[in-house]
């Protein structure tokens, strides 16, 4: 057993511990991750799926250290490279965010700036972590544009949100969030507000991105399509906490958990025309509320 | 050219609940600035469909197909540029105020963002019963039990009558949006992407509830979605809109076993599949579109047999 | 367990929670379990919980309390003319002592505040009226009634408001209204120079909550137009209105207030803060008689302070909870 610990622990690039974060409530607390561990490695995609609600999010926030008040982390160590994130303060912690672990969100429109340029944000993102001039921070934000798909990219630089579509958007998002090299790209359903197409070229430029710079990713979705093309590894969370955890190939050929089962029935197949769509039994979701794991 | 020999044998006009033939819906905006052009928006450039009693027939297309726009426009929730609209046979677009309202309890529309639907500050039984007693489908007397009725045919306790919509989760809203369409017992519904804002998982119990409901009112649905998987699980037909025209029209089996328009082909092979083993089939693939130019003329739908129409 | 096919239509179990939302448990159908509770009251609820509400609150109702029904527990009419003890320092026989004609300065601050109140809130409800009426027709209708409607609005806010009602209240002066009807009539003042304000709030409310998807809703589901804006939309705008009228009171308290202190608003021989603190004009009575104009002064803190942060933590409540 030590043994094994020691190999994992050396491979891990990121290493969540018993994590547990609460928000208050009427009358006292809710907890909304539950003693949740797993580890992410250099290079891997490593999806989380689960419901709204499930805690998936929070989870990704806290990585990062970014859970606001009124919620609280209360338990549980995020390791990178040996190092407590949830300890760090300062600028130790404003490193982590952005030049060794970066973060994309739903919705593109919301998580930039409307009041600045494209060009503005990442240049300012990145001599926010790293001593460049300003002209080399200007080339280097217009190779990430390209390079994320994006044509014209001078344009772009000049460019508002609001004069761009969700997909480039959510194209520029990842850009500033990539800029500085991290080893970790949190990408918290990044996919679900875009077109289909879209979003199918976003999954494609991710992967792509990932096999260029050996990235990690963290990929956290309600849909197990988007898993299935993905992820390497999977975690399923149900109320907090992980139902179900294993290599993707194992997941969805012999799911063992009976919500794992019921979640990847629930989404009709192409081709499948049934009379009515499989949905998750309450019996189900007793049991995966109940935290037995798989 | 039209679409009543897209679902195949000669419709008898009777049982033809929507008629839509040409509508267009065009959005001019003041152009910025001093002196700049009036633009103008094709968000519906001529789209023409027929509907039968108790079909489900689906319009797949993306952001700015102008589906949403088509949907609202049946329905005169915006008034159509030009166009005909017929409700089982009655030419719906001239009609005035006083007679639409008339009508309206046969013709309802489900939304997309449960959140937006609902009124926060009416409880649940307001919601539902003061439209059931405006158009005299309740009375004072036995309002609370209609609404009680309807919300437990949609799958809800009775009790989340004296609820208000902040304390529902978005798929109980979207049921709520549900009953308080389907209690005015329409014969046509607009159902516009009414389980995009909810997880995979709870979509199934939505789909099921308005199959269930098609079942048993024969109720039409025009069902508007960008999730082709739900549609063809539901839909008997299919239309595939792009920038404000239909490029596709057919049945099910035409559609999705043989799509014909680059554009269907895209959106079929776009569909995340969930089979790992499956996947790296279209990595590194680049999508050109060469058939969108925007300044030629879009072609016409051509039947390419069996009333499967295509714009090519 | 895994069969396709499981039919449930119905159980609602949506694991959807967010912080604040109950997790539902297997069988909780219909949202959140419990008392039933109007929307107000559950509002109300909140607000007593928040420190800075209940302790202004009772500010408030002591200030009302003080006013309305303080002058029946001194004793004093605050009329009676008492000479010999002028300008007396006070006493246990006289708490705030008294003033020139020595009238008992406790009694007269409370009745002032009868007046200060009842012509703050008079006001306020006055231009609460004006402008609610027609901020939603010009916000529902749009077109030229808008237009109008806020052309004059425009009109009245572009005139600087103290100096207008400064000449006004003169204008009165030598009309030589009576003591009495001053009272209303600065009252109809400050609703008329109050309401544009309120109705261009109201107004911006109703365009944004027009577009609102529940009230398309409402039009598909074929409701008169009347329904649509007093059952639909009003009582989304209650909330803003609510918090508007409370601070608009302040604002109004103030105006008379300063009015009455340059001698324009509420005369002698009747009392308003405002008219107390000129006092401190006199050289004298601001050096020596510190009871004659201290006491309006703190009293008219307090209360304007309390409505403020009353005020304040009343958007608190409404604005992010109904909003999801």
């Amino acid at each position: 057993m030590a043994a094994e610990e020691a190999l994992t622990r050396e491979d891990a690039l990121v290493r969540v511990e018993e994590l547990t974060v609460r928000f208050p409530v009427e009358g006292g607390h809710r907890t909304v991750v539950d003693d949740v561990s797993f580890e992410v490695h250099a290079g891997e995609v490593l999806g989380i799926v689960g419901e709204s609600g499930s805690g998936k999010s929070i989870t990704s926030l806290s990585l990062l250290n970014l859970v606001d008040d009124p919620g609280e982390i209360v338990s549980g160590r995020v390791l990178l490279d040996g190092a407590d994130v949830l300890k760090m303060r300062g600028t130790a912690l404003q490193r982590v965010r952005g030049a060794e672990i970066g973060m994309i969100f739903q919705e593109p429109m919301r998580s930039l700036n409307p009041v600045f340029t494209i060009g503005k944000q990442l240049i300012e993102t990145i001599r926010a972590h790293e001593d460049v001039k300003p002209a080399d921070a200007y080339d280097r934000s217009v190779d990430w544009l390209r390079r994320v798909g994006l044509p014209n990219p001078e344009r772009v630089m000049r460019s508002y949100p609001h004069e761009m579509s969700g997909g480039m958007l959510q194209r520029a998002m990842i850009a500033v969030a990539l800029c500085c090299r991290p080893r970790l790209l949190i990408a918290d359903e990044p996919t679900t507000a875009l077109d289909v197409t879209i979003q199918a070229q976003i999954i494609d430029l991710l992967l792509d991105l990932r096999d260029e710079t050996g990235m990690a990713m963290l990929f956290i979705t309600h849909d197990l399509g988007v898993i299935a093309e993905v992820a390497d590894s999977v975690l399923v969370m149900y109320g907090g906490h992980v139902v179900e955890r294993g290599d993707v190939f194992s997941l969805f050929d012999h799911p063992q958990h009976p919500y794992t089962d019921a979640l990847l029935k629930a989404r009709p197949m192409p081709g499948q025309r049934l009379d009515r769509l499989p949905t998750i039994s309450d019996e189900v979701r007793r049991i995966a509320a109940a935290g037995v794991t798989a | 050219m039209t679409g009543a020999a897209a679902v195949g044998e000669p419709v008898a006009q009777e049982t033809v609940v929507l008629d839509a033939t040409d509508v267009v819906k065009h959005f001019t905006s003041r152009g910025e600035g001093h002196g700049a052009a009036k633009q103008t928006v094709k968000a519906v450039d001529g789209v023409t469909l027929r509907i039968r009693e108790g079909e489900m027939f689906g319009v797949v297309g993306e952001s700015g197909s102008g589906k949403t726009t088509f949907g609202q426009s049946v329905l005169r929730m915006h008034e159509p540029t030009s166009g005909s609209v017929r409700f089982r046979g009655e030419e719906i677009l001239g009609l005035r105020t006083r007679e639409l309202r008339r009508l309206r309890p046969k013709m309802q529309y489900i939304f997309q963002d449960p959140f937006g639907a609902l009124n926060p500050r009416l409880s649940v039984a307001a919601a539902i019963g003061e439209p059931m007693r405006a158009h005299g489908l309740a009375s004072r007397n036995d309002e609370r039990d209609r609404v009680a009725e309807v919300l437990e045919q949609c799958g809800m306790d009775a009790d989340a009558m004296d609820r208000y919509p902040h304390e529902f989760s978005g798929g109980q809203r979207q049921r709520i949006v549900i009953a308080r369409a389907m209690a005015l017992r329409p014969e046509f519904v607009v159902a516009d992407e009414p389980v995009s804002a909810l997880d995979v998982s709870v979509q199934g119990q939505i789909v099921n509830l308005l199959t269930d409901l098609r079942d048993q009112q024969r109720t039409s649905f025009l069902f508007i979605s960008h999730d082709l998987s739900v549609v063809e699980h539901m839909c008997t037909s299919v239309a595939i809109m792009y920038r404000g025209r239909i490029v596709e029209q057919g049945t099910r089996d035409q559609i999705f076993t043989d799509a014909r328009h680059p554009y269907t082909q895209e959106l079929l092979a776009a569909v995340p599949i969930a089979d790992p083993h499956q996947r790296g089939r279209r990595r590194g693939r680049v999508v050109t579109r060469e058939w969108d130019d925007p300044d030629a003329v879009r072609p016409e739908l051509v039947d390419v047999g069996d009333g499967h129409l295509v714009a090519l | 367990m895994s069969g396709g096919g499981e039919l449930i239509v119905s159980q609602a179990v949506d694991p959807e929670i967010g912080p604040g939302q109950p997790h539902p448990d297997a069988g909780a159908r219909s949202g959140r379990s419990g008392r039933r509770r109007s929307l107000w009251g559950e509002s109300f609820a909140r607000l007593i919980r928040m420190p800075a509400a209940s302790i202004s609150l009772a500010a408030l109702v002591f200030m009302l309390l003080f006013s309305f029904v303080g002058p029946f527990l001194t004793g004093y009419t605050g009329d009676e003319l008492n000479l010999p003890i002028a300008n007396h320092i006070p006493t246990m026989d006289h708490p705030l002592g008294t003033d020139e004609y020595g009238r008992d300065v406790l009694t007269r601050l409370m009745l002032a505040g009868r007046i200060s109140l009842t012509i703050g809130i008079a006001s306020m409800l006055l231009s609460l009226l004006l402008g609610a009426v027609l901020g939603i027709i010009a916000g529902y209708y749009g077109g030229i009634v808008d237009s109008i409607i806020m052309r004059v609005a425009d009109l009245l806010m572009s005139i600087p408001g103290l100096p207008l009602l400064i000449v006004m209240a003169a204008v009165l002066s030598e009309l030589k209204v009576d003591p009495s009807s001053r009272i209303y009539i600065v009252m109809l003042l400050l609703s008329a120079i109050g309401w544009p304000s309120l109705a261009r709030l109201i107004r911006g409310q109703v365009l944004s909550l027009r577009e609102a998807p529940y009230m398309k809703a409402a039009e598909v589901l074929g409701l008169s137009a009347a329904s649509r804006q007093f059952r639909h939309l009003l009582p989304n705008v209650m909330p803003l209105l609510i918090v508007v009228a409370t601070l608009s009171t302040a604002s109004g308290i103030l105006s008379e207030s300063a009015l009455s202190f340059l001698g324009l608003g509420v005369v002698p021989p009747n009392a308003s803060w405002g008219n107390m603190i000129s006092a401190a004009n006199n050289l004298i009575d601001f050096q020596q008689h510190w009871w004659l104009w201290v006491p309006p002064g703190v009293a008219l803190l307090i209360t304007i302070a309390a409505i403020n942060v009353f005020g304040d933590r009343l958007r608190d409540v409404f604005d992010p909870r109904m909003r999801k």
